[in-house]
């Protein structure tokens, strides 16, 4: 066949930022993830609406992390993804005012970008007319920002782009990363995603969609994927930042490598807007796209990071796949009981829960999980956290409008 | 001192993220590093906040805090 790899390409991932409901920062999203303890709370911001609950960042003070005349100017969406990118420059200890910046690049995906920006001053806009509508919506608004303020915060000059592809654009962003390096357009790059789209428009119209749980009087309870009672997901925030390098290039400075991505797959549902196709087709051939990029066998495959949303239609799916593709052998976890559903940031967070599994040989349990649905037919890992020595590992991310994205890591 | 300059200064530190220490009559918004998107960003909040209305297209980085005060003051008092 045309294309098919025979040798296969790594990346290495030196460094992991994490700005989610689970806290800021590695350790903080180790403890909560780990533990399986769930974050979804009632919600101020969400007063009155039909559903009045999500998975927010805890104590994330954008002003006192980011200066206040630089915080003012950004949406929260930009906030989350520039301290991610900055914690994981720090985790692979790379120094932005010593690096060769025209070699650096940035590749972030988010499904919404300053969705919330764009809600207030469009509000202002019909309330108070054209004159109060802010001038700096031009700058916090638009999807491409976050990747723009994270070159302009660590002075990474490379290529710089955003990728958009729903619930799946953090995916799609690592995988376009690893393009950039295996191209030898950049020597590193920083690749994730970010979302911060909980503001009161969003959340009605998702709610409306029959989309989000409704277990208002347990918000705790209400991600619980493959569960027999799930009944939605549970949205939430925050951003997610990986460090790639060529693995050479990696070994060379003598960093850290907490695991590789070793290959990437995408393709399309063509199927319907939001709802799954029921064959699975499109999501199969993106996780055999990704194992045949990374030359690995179904059977390698020990640990599933599933996209897991914890509706009733995904989960169905998306287990159905699963145990077609890889039967019954791997441990399977959706770590969206712990933090939601952080739509364009899915994808990022979950390759970082999968990197730091196959790093520790332990699988997050699946929070929440107490009566696995009869129809999902794999190994779910519930409870707690399970050791495994992990070969290889698969994270999935499937998207409204039918895009998939799959990654494979491997230990480093 | 103005009545109005714990209300606008307040403004400059909420709205525009100036720190409260930079913050005197005499700084000039060049001083502050503000750029024309926030210069038109100030108008907005001025005239949000007190319903003042500054030209932006007559404020440069030379004024000062305390010259877009006095326009504040004086429209406040005429009306």
């Amino acid at each position: 066949m045309r294309g098919a790899r025979t040798e296969r390409f790594d990346v290495a991932v030196t460094g992991v930022g994490l700005v989610t409901p689970a806290g800021i920062g590695v350790e903080a999203n180790v403890e909560r993830v780990w533990s399986g303890t769930p974050t979804a709370a009632r919600d101020s911001e969400l007063e009155g609406l039909p559903v009045d609950f999500g998975c927010r960042v805890p104590g994330f003070d954008a002003g006192a992390l980011l200066g206040r005349r630089a915080a003012v100017r950004m949406d929260p969406v930009s906030h989350f993804g520039v301290v991610a990118a900055r914690q994981a420059v720090q985790d692979a200890a790379l120094d932005p005012a010593a690096w060769d910046g025209a070699r650096v690049g940035v590749v972030m995906g988010t499904s919404l970008g300053g969705w919330s920006t764009v809600e207030r001053e469009h509000g202002k806009h019909l309330a108070d007319g054209p004159g109060l509508v802010s001038p700096l919506l031009m700058v916090m608004g638009p999807v491409n920002m976050t990747a723009g303020y994270i070159a302009m915060d660590l002075k990474a000059l490379g290529p710089n782009q955003v990728v958009s592809t729903a619930c799946a654009s953090g995916n799609t962003a690592i995988g376009y990363a690893r393009a950039l390096l295996e191209a030898g357009a950049c020597d590193v790059v920083l690749a994730g995603g970010a979302e911060a789209a909980m503001s009161p428009t969003a959340m009605a119209s998702l709610a409306r969609a029959g989309a989000l749980s409704t277990r208002s009087d347990d918000p705790a309870a209400a991600s619980r994927p493959f569960d027999a009672d799930r009944d939605g997901f549970v949205a939430g925030e925050g951003a997610a930042v990986l460090v790639l390098e060529r693995v050479e290039d990696a070994r060379a400075r003598g960093a850290r490598v907490r695991a590789r991505v070793s290959g990437f797959g995408a393709s399309a549902d063509g199927h319907h807007a939001s709802a799954p196709d029921p064959s699975g087709g499109g999501a199969e051939r993106a996780i055999r796209a990704a194992l045949a990029d990374a030359l690995i066998e179904p059977g390698e495959v020990d640990h599933v990071n599933a996209h897991g949303t914890s509706t009733p239609l995904n989960d169905k799916t998306e287990s159905g796949i699963v145990r077609r593709v890889f039967g019954e052998r791997p441990a399977v976890t959706s770590t969206k009981g712990v933090v939601g559903h952080l739509l364009g940031a899915a994808g990022a967070a979950e390759a970082a829960y999968t990197v730091l599994a196959v790093e520790r040989g332990l699988v997050p349990p699946t929070a929440n999980l107490s009566s696995l649905d009869a129809e999902v037919q794999v190994d779910v890992v519930a409870k707690e956290a399970r050791p495994v020595r992990i070969g290889a590992a698969v994270n999935n991310s499937f998207g409204f409008g039918g895009q998939n994205a799959v990654i494979a890591v491997t230990p480093a | 001192m103005s009545a109005n300059q714990d209300r606008f200064f307040a403004l400059m530190v909420d709205k525009l993220g100036v720190a409260p220490e930079e913050l005197t009559t005499e700084a000039t918004f060049e001083s502050l590093e503000f750029d024309s998107l926030a210069l038109i960003e100030l108008s907005v909040a001025v005239q949000k906040e007190f319903g003042a209305q500054i030209d932006e297209t007559a404020l440069t980085p030379e004024d000062t805090v305390g010259d877009v005060l006095r326009t504040i003051d004086a429209q406040l008092v005429t009306s």
